[in-house]
């Protein structure tokens, strides 16, 4: 307990006790998930499911420094593991290599107590959403772009979700993206994940922050469920009680 | 009628959050092309060449998202609340 003693005075020994039996789904071993998945092993949450198909590549190590030029070329899954599992060596990490894709993506989750959605596409993200909502686990969304990014979280049955908030996909194109971008939108991400898991403060549920790093300037929007919404409306389960 | 405009992110640079007097009866989309008609940067960061709501701007009356393709006719009413944001992708 020695290492989390920083924080104990937050959330207390049956906060701690509640992140060490949390499993976690990271969606997206990027620039976010770097941020994400580095703040909750150090915090002890005590399974990681890292998920990603894809492989290390030169231009991602601006700002995904989970991956280092050694790794270049290793799946990215694999490299994150090896960094998680070496700083908090009192948690389990899981490897997923795989596309998160409508047979699968409820698989993937399986019974996690959250998802973190660190993915880079709102075409994976709506797959993923639609398997949070029908298994009815919470999932806190991010996304970033140049200086700027978004966080909303999800309780399924409760909230709006990813469908509710977004009406398209915006066009996918080799945007630019500041490293500093994803330690800002991934902390807040890691900082919901943990508020959720240990039941201090208020998520940003019914709300999306929006952050604009070019004037240093936060918003709060409030967004409501729809009610005819196509997903939420037809596939929810029932909604949780309580917290893990 | 008095409707307050919030844009948000990226969209405020070209529009200042205030209240505005309309007409009554004007729907969501008219709302929207007058205060176009007033303001080039911010028409041109809102509408694509088609003069249609880009696909990425999210609008909210009272904090819910219109489907613009189809509910841009809705009526606005005094003391209604319309924001407009856009959304990134990347991860």
């Amino acid at each position: 307990m020695d290492r989390y003693r920083r924080q104990l005075d937050l959330w207390g020994v049956e906060g701690q006790e509640a992140l060490r039996r949390a499993c976690v789904v990271i969606a997206g071993c990027g620039g976010l998930g770097s941020v994400v998945a580095t703040y909750l092993a150090c915090a002890g949450v005590g399974f990681l499911r890292l998920v990603d198909f894809d492989r290390v590549d030169p231009s991602n190590l601006n700002r995904q420094f989970l991956h280092w030029p050694e790794d270049i070329g290793k799946q990215k899954c694999i490299s994150f593991k090896e960094k998680i599992a070496a700083l908090n060596q009192e948690i389990a990490v899981e490897a997923v290599s795989s596309v998160i894709q409508d047979d699968l993506a409820e698989e993937i989750i399986g019974d996690a107590d959250l998802i973190v959605d660190a993915l880079d596409n709102f075409s994976t993200r709506f797959i993923l959403n639609n398997a949070a909502v029908k298994k009815n686990i919470p999932l806190i969304h991010g996304a970033v772009q140049g200086f700027s990014g978004q966080v909303a979280t999800i309780l399924p049955g409760r909230s709006a979700c990813l469908r509710c908030m977004f009406p398209d996909t915006p066009l996918v194109k080799d945007f630019p993206i500041a490293g500093a971008t994803c330690g800002v939108i991934g902390s807040i991400q890691a900082t919901e994940a943990i508020k959720y898991i240990t039941g201090q403060g208020e998520c940003l549920v019914n709300r999306i922050l929006l952050w604009r790093g070019e004037i240093g300037s936060f918003d709060v929007v409030p967004v409501r469920r729809n009610p005819s919404c196509a997903i939420c409306s037809t596939l929810c389960g029932d909604a949780k009680e309580s917290k893990p | 009628m008095k409707i307050l405009i919030k844009p948000l992110a990226e969209l405020s640079d070209s529009l200042v959050e205030r209240s505005f007097e309309f007409p009554d009866g004007l729907s969501v989309g008219m709302v929207l092309r007058e205060l176009g008609r007033h303001n080039q940067p911010f028409r041109q960061a809102l509408f694509d060449e088609q003069d249609r709501v880009k696909g990425f701007i999210n609008v909210l009356v009272n904090g819910k998202r219109l489907d613009m393709t189809q509910e841009s006719d809705l009526p606005l009413h005094d003391g209604d609340e319309l924001s407009l944001f856009s959304y990134v992708a990347g991860g």
